[in-house]
């Protein structure tokens, strides 16, 4: 079941010299199997809006249901909830607490009173799922690890909640490039595989453009628009207005585009500007010939 | 959880928040002094006109400064109890009596004084750390006591250690916030549960917390290091604070008040029967 979110505002610290509206009136449908992109410059209240989405921000105005259950009550069902929408935080690696990554990622199906003997299956198919090898990683201590080890680790401890609905807040940050791509193919498997629907807030117009099918732009508490890659990053006015930057691929094509070779202006993806530009080519050579 | 800010500074736009707060410091011992000289009712009444007067210049809500009481309310009321059942006065002054509970007309006006004594003195403090950032504070603490450094008090470290340990407490409860939020959203329960139970949920968070302090520390080390620091030696300062008009304005106020109260206590000059006419007024 989708994800609505109607009305919804928010306001830090009310009343009080630190008083910060961080939402402001929000609506916003997510459908089952989206994968949804975030965006939007540091403090526009991303982290804020996703928050909401498992009740670790309750809701101060407006209403969200999310996969059928509504998140307005005083008194909710905490653990059906957490173990619907799984919630990666930025820098998730610094939530591993325990001596072994085994006992550390069975923390979330302990919490949500997973019977012991499936504990054991899920713990083994999550960190096989993020791509380690479990015979080999469950008895070290998560805190000799790498920092990509780690975040695998830290994201395997929310994968074993079996959640449908899988949030993430800049999963990629802090990596290097070949760390960027494998956690995005990473979560690509996990989306087929598990979480249905992904959320992912990112600064990286890249990935977000690759990932996902719909994109929403947050501007000083508002959201903006949401619209699909191709377009998003086609309408120029919109960017510069929204001081929004171009994936590199699509950048590359406008500038091919400016200086007269016929390819679409919202390419978004490295294959698709290849062939644009092998029939654009093939096309220019036809007419000279 | 992020609205605890530091200490409890209220950030306005106020003559109080602008002074010197080495003068700050300053006066509001000299105020601490000051309330144990009072002996009468007039003097703590005088006492509490002057300080709402200061809190209403500060343009701080007088809500803020009350909600500074509630942490010694307890402290108040156990006084006045203990004094009330405790006091043994005259027979004549005895207004009520009952098993072994005797309540002497003393004893009412002796605890009421201690009460108005503890409330006056802890606004004296609020209303400094109200208006002065715990920064600034730390601060005017090194410059007031820079000549213990001449008898081998490392009196620059200890500034230093308290400023850094101020600066990180926000950062430290916005990672306890946040590392908080990430086990919860893996559904641990902090909130139900014996003590015991809830003290043991809190391992998840407390171990990443110190992981991550001991990193911050680290790498806070290697940082003022690459920047060759070396200690108070030689070391000049950004911000050098100068006393100005209104801060001897202000001291001025402060010490005639001061010798307001002496004069009502001690009866200089004679004119102790100024006080009479105000507490008749009263
Ligand atoms: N716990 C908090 N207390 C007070 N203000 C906050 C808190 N968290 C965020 N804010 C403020 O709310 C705004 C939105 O923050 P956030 O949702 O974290 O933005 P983003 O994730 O897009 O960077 C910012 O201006 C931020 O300073
Ligand atoms: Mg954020």
């Amino acid at each position: 079941m989708p994800i609505i979110i109607k009305d919804l505002n928010y306001v830090y610290s009310p009343k009080s010299p630190y008083e910060k509206q961080a939402l402001k009136n929000i609506n916003l449908t997510i459908e089952d199997g989206d994968y949804f992109g975030i965006i939007g410059h540091t403090g526009s209240g991303k982290s804020t809006l996703i928050s909401h989405l498992n009740a670790l921000t309750r809701i101060q105005s407006g209403s969200i249901t999310v996969d059928g259950i509504d998140l307005k009550p005083k008194k909710l069902d905490y653990k059906k909830l957490r173990s619907t929408v799984g919630m990666v935080f930025q820098y998730p690696e610094y939530q591993l607490f325990d001596e072994t990554v085994e006992k550390d990622v069975a923390f979330g199906p302990k919490n949500i009173k997973v019977p012991e003997d499936e504990i054991k299956e899920r713990v083994k198919q999550a960190i096989e799922m993020v791509g380690l090898n479990y015979e080999k990683f469950k008895d070290r201590s998560p805190f000799e690890l790498s920092g990509g080890q780690k975040r695998r680790v830290a994201l395997a401890g929310v994968l074993a909640m079996r959640p449908k609905i899988l949030v993430l807040d800049e999963p990629t940050a802090g990596l290097d490039p070949r760390g960027k791509r494998e956690i995005l193919e990473l979560i690509d498997s996990v989306k087929s595989r598990l979480c249905h629907t992904v959320i992912m807030i990112s600064h990286n117009m890249d990935e977000i453009a690759r990932s996902c099918n719909k994109i929403g732009v947050m501007s000083d508490g508002e959201l903006k628009c949401v619209l699909p890659p191709k377009e998003l990053f086609s309408r120029r006015d919109l960017l510069r207005e929204l001081n929004i930057k171009m994936p590199i691929i699509t950048e590359f094509a406008n500038m091919l585009a400016d200086r007269g070779l016929d390819v679409d202006r919202g390419i978004v993806s490295e294959d698709e500007l290849v062939d644009a530009i092998v029939k654009a080519k093939s096309a220019v050579g036809g007419t000279q010939e | 959880m992020k609205d605890v800010s530091i200490g409890q500074y209220y950030p306005a736009n106020s003559v109080i928040h602008r002074l010197d707060p080495r003068l700050k410091l300053v006066l509001c011992i000299m105020y601490i002094v000051m309330i144990f000289f009072i002996q009468t009712f007039t003097g703590y009444a005088l006492t509490a006109v002057f300080i709402l007067a200061l809190v209403f210049i500060s343009r701080v809500p007088l809500l803020k400064v009350l909600r500074s009481l509630k942490a010694i309310i307890f402290l108040v009321l156990f006084t006045v109890i203990l004094t009330v059942l405790f006091f043994r006065g005259n027979p004549e002054d005895l207004l009520w009596s009952a098993w072994i509970i005797r309540i002497y007309k003393a004893a009412l006006i002796n605890a009421g004084k201690m009460a108005l004594r503890i409330i006056l003195l802890v606004l004296g403090p609020t209303v400094l750390t109200l208006t002065t950032t715990p920064v600034e504070l730390t601060d005017a603490l090194e410059r007031l006591l820079k000549p213990l450094s001449y008898i081998k008090i490392p009196v620059h470290e200890l500034a230093i250690i308290m400023s850094i340990a101020l600066r990180l407490i926000p950062t430290l409860v916005e990672e306890t916030d946040k590392i908080i939020s990430a086990q919860k959203a893996r559904g641990a329960d902090f909130e139900s549960g014996n003590l015991f139970k809830r003290a043991k949920a809190m391992l998840p968070v407390l171990i990443p917390l110190f992981v991550s302090s001991f990193r911050r520390a680290d790498e806070l080390a290697y940082a003022m290091d690459s920047r060759c620091y070396r200690g108070a030696k030689g070391r000049t300062r950004m911000k050098i604070m100068r006393l100005t008009f209104k801060d001897f304005a202000a001291f001025l106020v402060m010490a005639a008040f001061f010798f307001c109260i002496l004069l009502l206590r001690y009866n200089w000059f004679n004119i102790g029967f100024i006080a009479e006419i105000i507490a008749r007024g009263f």
